[in-house]
C-alpha cells in the first residue's frame, strides 16, 4: 500500500501571495522602471527574465528565483507562445494591480481534467495540483510526457510524495513506462476503490491495454473468471483458492518491483505467490524434486506456471488445460522431450498421507518408515546397551578389556 | 626410507595398540573397494541431501559450494557411477572367487563366509546376555554379525537406492516399460533408504568400528590392512588358531588373511588416520546438518 506523505509543493491550493509583500514589490519596481507595461510576453521578460535585475528588486535570492520565468523554458513548453497573462490575469498593467491574483485556474482551459481531478485523492488536503505533477512554466506537452525520458520524469514526479512506489531498476517498467499508464492521472483513486484502475477488477483492462495477449488469455481462465465473478453479487470463489480474492495481474507478478523471468529468484518467488492460495499444491510441490531444486535456486527445473500455463490456466478436467489428460504429455515434453504417455501419469503433487488418490505412495511412505523407525531403534539401543555395559563395568572395574589394548590417551 | 629405526605404532589407531606382531586382515582388494565405497557414498549423500532438506538453513550454501543444482547433479551421477563401478567389480570378483576356490561351500557357509547363518544368531543372543551382565562377551569369528550386516547392506543398499536412483536418472527410459506411479514410489524410496544408508552408517557404522570405548577414536584396519595380534584377539578371538598356524611364516607379499604383516610405515599410518578423522568428521558433521533439519522443519 502506498502511503501519502504530506507533500512540500502545492500542498495548498493556490493562493495570493501577501498583499503586503507584492506592494512593496510593485513600488520599487515603479521608482525604476519605464512606466507603461503591456500584456506582450516580451514586455514581463524584460524583469522576469532576468535573474540578476530580479535579484536586485527583491530581498531574497530565493524570491527573486520565484519571480523568475525563463524564455527559452517557457517556450519549449506546451504553453510555448500563450501570453502570460492567460494565465496571470490582472497584471498586464504596470505597476501591478496589487489585488491581482498570481494565477488563474488551469480548469478554465483543461475543465476535463479539472473535473477528473477533483473525483481522484489528488484533490484532498495535502494531494497534488496540476503544477505538481505537470510543472509551473515548464509545462510538459502530452506527447513529452508519454516518451521514455518523459515516463521517467513523471515517475521522479510522483515519487517525490509517493517515494515507497518508486521502481527499481530490476523493474521491468522502470525505464519506460509513466505511473500514468497503470495509474489514471487525474482522477487518482486508491487500488481497494473498484473504480481504479489498478484496482482488481480493472487490472485486466489496465495492463490489456499493453499486455493484449496474456490479459485476453487471462480473462476466460479460472483466474479471470473468479475475478469477473466478483462483479455479481454473492459470489462464490471457486474451491482450490483459500483466500477472498482471486488473482488478477498484480496477485503473481507484483506491481512496483515487477520481477522478470530472468531476475534470479523469479521461479521461487512466484511459487510463493502461487502458494499464497494454492497451500497444499505448494507443500507437495516443495516435496518433489521439482520443487527441491526451485528452493535451492534452480532457474530451469518446471515450476506452477511450467506445468499450469501462467495465463490460460484451467481446471485439469477442462480440456483446454495444459495438464488435462490430453494435453498434459505435451505439457511434460516441453522439458522431458522423450517422455512417453506412461511418464505423463506421474504425481508431481503425491500427498504420501492420503491413501485414497495415492495408495503407492501412501504404502512406499509409510514402509520406508517403518524400516527407518524399525532399524534405528533396533541398532540404536544394541549401541546404547553396549555404551552402558563398558561404563557399568569401568565404574565397578570389571573391564574385560584386556591392559595392554586400553586406550592410552 | 628409515628400515632401521623401528616404527613407533600409532596409538590413535586401534588396530595398531596392544602386542604385536601384525596381522593381515584385509588384502589390497579389499582396501580398494573400501576406499571407493567411501569416496562415492560421501559424494553422494553430500549433493544428495541438500535435495531431500532444501528447506534446511544449510542446504541453500552446501548447494552453493558444490556450484549449483545442476552441478551437483553431475557430482552425484558420478557418484552412482563409481558404485555401479565398484558394485559391479565387486559381484565380478565373488564369483571368480567361487569359480577359483577348491572348495567354494566355504565361502558361502560356515567360520569363514560372511553369509549369516545359526552362529549370528547365537552370537546375538550372547552379546545381549553380556549387556546385561549375564555372560561373558561372544568369541566372534572372522566376521561379527554386526560386520556381516555392514557387509550386505551395501548389497541392499545399492539394489535398492542404485536402482531407484537409475529410474529417476532415465525416466523417460523407463517409462516404456513402468507405469508413472513407479516413479512417485521411486522419488520416496530413494530418498528415505538414503537417509537410512547415511545414518546408519554416520552413527552406528561409525560407533562399532571406531567410536566404542575399545577402540575409540580410530580403527584403521581397513585402510593399512593389518592388526596387532592383540586386537586380533579381542576382536576375533575365534580365528586366532588360524592366526597361530601361519605365525612362523614369514611376512606374506600376498597380503594373505592371518598371515604375518610387516608393521605399516609411519607415513602410512599418518595417512590413514588423516583419512580416517576427516570422514568420521564430515559423517558427523553430515548427521548434525540432518538432525539440525529433521528437529527443525
Amino acid at each position: 500500500m502506498i502511503r501519502l506523505i504530506p507533500c512540500s509543493r502545492g500542498g495548498q491550493p493556490p493562493k495570493s501571495p501577501p498583499a503586503a509583500r507584492l506592494g512593496a514589490l510593485a513600488a520599487t519596481l515603479l521608482l525604476l522602471l519605464p512606466a507603461v507595461a503591456t500584456a506582450q510576453s516580451p514586455r514581463c521578460e524584460r524583469c522576469h527574465g532576468e535573474l540578476e535585475f530580479l535579484r536586485q528588486q527583491v530581498p531574497t535570492l530565493q524570491r527573486a528565483r520565484a519571480l523568475l520565468v525563463l524564455p527559452e523554458v517557457l517556450g519549449a513548453s506546451a504553453h510555448g507562445g500563450m501570453a502570460c497573462t492567460r494565465c496571470h490575469r490582472g497584471f498586464g498593467s504596470f505597476p501591478h494591480d496589487t489585488t491581482a491574483t498570481t494565477t488563474t485556474e488551469c480548469a478554465s482551459c483543461h475543465e476535463a481534467q479539472d473535473t477528473a481531478w477533483r473525483g481522484g485523492v489528488h484533490a484532498l488536503d495535502q494531494g497534488a495540483r496540476c503544477q505538481d505533477c505537470h510543472g509551473v512554466h515548464d509545462v510538459r506537452t502530452k506527447a513529452s510526457m508519454e516518451t521514455a525520458a518523459g515516463a521517467r520524469a513523471t515517475q521522479k514526479a510522483c515519487t517525490r510524495c509517493h517515494f515507497e512506489a518508486a521502481l527499481p531498476a530490476s523493474d521491468p517498467h522502470a525505464d519506460s513506462v509513466s505511473c500514468a499508464a497503470c495509474h489514471a492521472p487525474h482522477r487518482t483513486l486508491p487500488p481497494q476503490d473498484e473504480r481504479s484502475r489498478v484496482n482488481v477488477v480493472n487490472q485486466g483492462n489496465t495492463c490489456g491495454a499493453c499486455h493484449q495477449k496474456e490479459a485476453k488469455a487471462w480473462e476466460s481462465d479460472v483466474h479471470g473468471t473468479a475475478v469477473a465473478a466478483l462483479a455479481v453479487p454473492g459470489a462464490r470463489i471457486p474451491s482450490g483458492a483459500s483466500r477472498a480474492e482471486p488473482p488478477a495481474c498484480t496477485a503473481c507478478h507484483g506491481a512496483h518491483g515487477m520481477l522478470t523471468p530472468s531476475t534470479p529468484g523469479f521461479q521461487a518467488q512466484m511459487v510463493q505467490r502461487c502458494a499464497h492460495c494454492h497451500e497444499p499444491y505448494a507443500e507437495s510441490f516443495a516435496d518433489s524434486y521439482h520443487g527441491q531444486a526451485t528452493t535451492l535456486g534452480s532457474q530451469t527445473v518446471a515450476t506452477c506456471h511450467d506445468c499450469h500455463g501462467a495465463h490460460g490456466i484451467y481446471p485439469a478436467s477442462d480440456p483446454r488445460s495444459t495438464v488435462s489428460p490430453e494435453n498434459r504429455l505435451h505439457t511434460c515434453q516441453k522439458c522431458h522431450t522423450q517422455a512417453t504417455a506412461s511418464f505423463a501419469l506421474f504425481q508431481p503433487h503425491a500427498n504420501p498421507s492420503d491413501r485414497t488418490h495415492y495408495p503407492f505412495v501412501y504404502w512406499a511412505y509409510h514402509l520406508m518408515a517403518a524400516l527407518l523407525i524399525g532399524t534405528f531403534t533396533l541398532f540404536g539401543v544394541h549401541t546404547f546397551l553396549w555404551l552402558a555395559r563398558l561404563g557399568l563395568d569401568a565404574l565397578r572395574g570389571t573391564s574385560d578389556v584386556p591392559k595392554t589394548r586400553e586406550n592410552e590417551r | 626410507m628409515t628400515d632401521h629405526i623401528p616404527e613407533q605404532p600409532l596409538n590413535l589407531d586401534a588396530a595398531q595398540r596392544g602386542d604385536g606382531p601384525f596381522v593381515w586382515r584385509f588384502e589390497r582388494y579389499h582396501r580398494i573397494t573400501h576406499a571407493a565405497v567411501i569416496v562415492s557414498f560421501f559424494l553422494l549423500v553430500i549433493t544428495g541431501l541438500p535435495l531431500r532438506f532444501s528447506h534446511a538453513f544449510w542446504a541453500g550454501p552446501l548447494m552453493s559450494l558444490l556450484g549449483g543444482v545442476k552441478m551437483a547433479g553431475i557430482l552425484h551421477r558420478t557418484g552412482a557411477v563409481i558404485t555401479f563401478l565398484y558394485f559391479s567389480a565387486h559381484l565380478f570378483y565373488v564369483v571368480r572367487k567361487l569359480v577359483r576356490s577348491p572348495d567354494p561351500m566355504k565361502i558361502l557357509w560356515g567360520p569363514d563366509s560372511l553369509v549369516p547363518q545359526p552362529r549370528d544368531i547365537v552370537d546375538f543372543w550372547h552379546q545381549t546376555r553380556w549387556y546385561f551382565g549375564r555372560g561373558p562377551r561372544p568369541r566372534f569369528g572372522r566376521w561379527s554379525y554386526m560386520e556381516k550386516f555392514d557387509y550386505f547392506a551395501v548389497f541392499w543398499g545399492v539394489a535398492i537406492i542404485g536402482g531407484s536412483g537409475l529410474l529417476l536418472w532415465f525416466p523417460e527410459f523407463f517409462s516404456h516399460f513402468l507405469p508413472g506411479w513407479v516413479f512417485n514410489v521411486a522419488t520416496v524410496v530413494h530418498s528415505d533408504e538414503a537417509l537410512l544408508a547415511a545414518g546408519f552408517i554416520f552413527t552406528i557404522h561409525f560407533f562399532h568400528v571406531h567410536l566404542r570405548p575399545e577402540k575409540f577414536p580410530l580403527d584403521a584396519v581397513m585402510f593399512t590392512g593389518r592388526a596387532t595380534r592383540s586386537y586380533m584377539e579381542e576382536e576375533h578371538p575365534g580365528i586366532m588358531e588360524e592366526v597361530e598356524r601361519h605365525a612362523s611364516e614369514a611376512p606374506s607379499p600376498h597380503q594373505t588373511p592371518d598371515t604375518p604383516a610387516p608393521p605399516p610405515t609411519r607415513a602410512a599410518s599418518l595417512t590413514a588416520a588423516a583419512l580416517g578423522f576427516i570422514a568420521l568428521a564430515v559423517g558427523l558433521s553430515l548427521i548434525g546438518m540432518i538432525l539440525w533439519a529433521v528437529i527443525l522443519y
